[in-house]
């Protein structure tokens, strides 16, 4: 288990603070995360929230946690105090750790603060409450900072055997020195940490963002060799002429988190191969702890727009009414098989109880279909489908088609009688080029059809398109 | 409207808040600006001036008075 620390030499470098500079080799790691899981233990099993960043602290009590075999939720810290409260209400943890000052939401809590820099706060009272499954490792919110109750239950299986998926096909070493570009409370940032831990790489812990210069200050200042991002961070990296980026210890860099349009991802591939680093395109899921699949880098040329193969010990097949699909081309659900399937979701302390119900299965709601080599394709999602006037129209698909179409981020809401589309063009105005080609390409009726140019389409914060937020600024519209 | 009035317009809409609380201090970090809105700032500031930032400016503009400090390369004048 990675969170052992075994085969992995000891004197080398585990984590870099970023803020301080410090560096804590593994032997050092191991010192730190038994001082804290010291104040973890008890007779039962607990939970543990914490509203962490990507500092240091957060990482070993991330770690401590799992090896103390307690369970914990990683939520974000920026997520608002009234989310907060409304979250330990639910799962009533009876730890909770925080990097920002919450006393005054945790009446029921006592502070404490651990060598020096880590602030618990311990339930006072602990009532006979419901028991901890004892293969529940991690909770994750698929939300982001919107702080829906709903979390995903990861067990110690998952994210180990995700982690050594990761590690394989990325083919991380011990030389390897990711920067956190992402939030660890979010699946796929959780996932560059797991992934790199258990091949005793070095991980700079950093709370910067890609969009300022003190980020890529960091990464060449510490020699970094690898980020990560969701789809918006390749735009802005676009922005930023990513190719004329002088990056020299650059090795790897890898996006999920939704899908990026094809021109995007032609660029990349492109400025990686100039630069002679791999580029990944990688699909999944928080239910499959992060990732389903991937595209080897020296087939990217020839498979854009695909979400690639399996990932080591996973299985992809496409299911059409209830049945297998073998033929290629073939459109149909996609189903992962794998140990990293979660265990279920939670929406209260109850639920955190039960076992696994998955049994390794996972129904996606992704439509896809795989070409004459198993690289699979996302077509849309399974319930994002309209009917007009009897004709099932595909939201992803009008998405795709216009963003291809028209070179700019678009976001579709529909019922079933309208459809109503927003398309991100910085202050251009194609509304009706945009309407005239929805109205051709899917022969429907002017009248049902409305498009309207902005300037930013919500998204949420892992980045992807927010259809909550959107929904409700397209209601808001016509009425 | 001045140039620090359409400033001040460009920083509003990308990140949504009133005009009135827009002053040298707003920083990266601060408020909704996140790196999700200062896309959408740079992208309402170049249209607002008409002018295209250089990728180093993109990443230098982490403040309201950075951003002032910036434009002014680009021959506006506060």
């Amino acid at each position: 288990m990675f969170w052992q620390f075994e085969n992995i030499e000891l004197s080398s470098s585990a984590l870099i603070d970023d803020s301080s500079g410090k560096e804590i080799s593994y032997a050092g790691l191991k010192y730190l995360c038994d001082i804290i899981s010291d104040k973890f233990k008890s007779d039962s099993k607990k939970l543990i929230f914490s509203f962490c960043d990507n500092s240091v602290e957060s990482v070993i009590t991330y770690l401590s946690a799992l090896r103390s075999g307690n369970a914990i939720f990683l939520a974000n810290a920026r997520m608002d105090n009234e989310l907060k409260k409304n979250l330990i209400d639910l799962y009533m943890p009876e730890i909770i750790f925080s990097t920002d000052d919450i006393s005054d939401l945790l009446a029921e809590y006592a502070r404490e603060i651990v060598a020096d820099k880590y602030t618990f706060y311990f339930k006072k009272n602990i009532q006979e409450i419901t028991s901890i499954h004892p293969d529940l490792a991690v909770l994750l919110s698929t939300s982001g900072t919107t702080g829906s109750p709903k979390l995903v239950k990861l067990s110690y299986q998952n994210i180990q055997a995700n982690a050594e998926s990761i590690a394989e096909y990325l083919n991380i070493t011990n030389e390897d020195k990711p920067i956190t570009s992402l939030p660890m409370s979010y699946s796929f940032g959780l996932s560059v940490i797991n992934s790199h831990l258990i091949k005793g790489a070095t991980i700079l812990c950093s709370n910067k963002s890609m969009v300022m210069r003190e980020f890529w200050n960091t990464f060449n200042q510490h020699h970094c060799t690898s980020f990560s991002g969701v789809p918006y961070n390749y735009q802005m990296l676009q922005k930023l002429k990513f190719d004329k980026m002088n990056l020299p210890s650059l090795k790897t860099m890898t996006q999920a988190g939704g899908r990026l349009s094809e021109e995007f991802i032609k660029y990349f591939y492109d400025a990686a191969t100039n630069k002679g680093i791999k580029f990944f395109v990688m699909y999944g899921q928080t239910e499959a702890t992060a990732r389903i699949s991937y595209v080897p880098f020296e087939r990217l040329g020839e498979k854009i727009g695909s979400i690639g193969i399996p990932i080591p010990n996973g299985e992809i097949k496409i299911f059409s009414d209830e049945e297998e699909v073998i033929t290629p081309t073939i459109q149909g659900e996609l189903v992962y098989y794998g140990k990293n399937v979660m265990m279920g979701y939670a929406e209260n302390r109850a639920d955190l109880s039960t076992g696994d119900m998955m049994n390794g299965i996972l129904h996606t709601g992704d439509l896809a279909y795989k070409d004459s080599e198993g690289y699979c394709y996302i077509t849309g999602r399974m319930k994002r489908f309209i009917k007009l006037f009897g004709l099932r129209v595909n939201l992803d698909e009008v998405e795709k088609m216009l963003e291809n179409h028209f070179n700019c981020a678009a976001a579709c809401y529909g019922t079933d009688d309208s459809l109503k589309v927003i398309l991100q063009t910085h202050g251009i105005n194609v509304s009706e080029p945009a309407k005239k080609t929805i109205i051709d390409t899917y022969k429907l009726h002017h009248s049902v059809v409305s498009v309207k140019c902005v300037d930013s389409i919500p998204v949420t914060s892992s980045g992807k398109k927010d259809y909550k937020v959107i929904q409700e600024m397209l209601f808001d519209e016509c009425h | 409207m001045n140039n620090l009035e359409k400033l001040k317009k460009a920083f509003s809409d990308a990140l949504e808040i009133p005009t009135e609380t827009i002053n040298d201090e707003l920083a990266y970090g601060s408020e909704s600006w996140d790196s999700v809105a200062h896309l959408a700032l740079v992208a309402s500031i170049e249209t607002e001036f008409d002018i295209m930032l250089a990728s180093d400016d993109v990443i230098d503009m982490s403040s309201f008075l950075k951003a002032k400090e910036i434009l002014q390369k680009y021959e506006v004048k506060f």
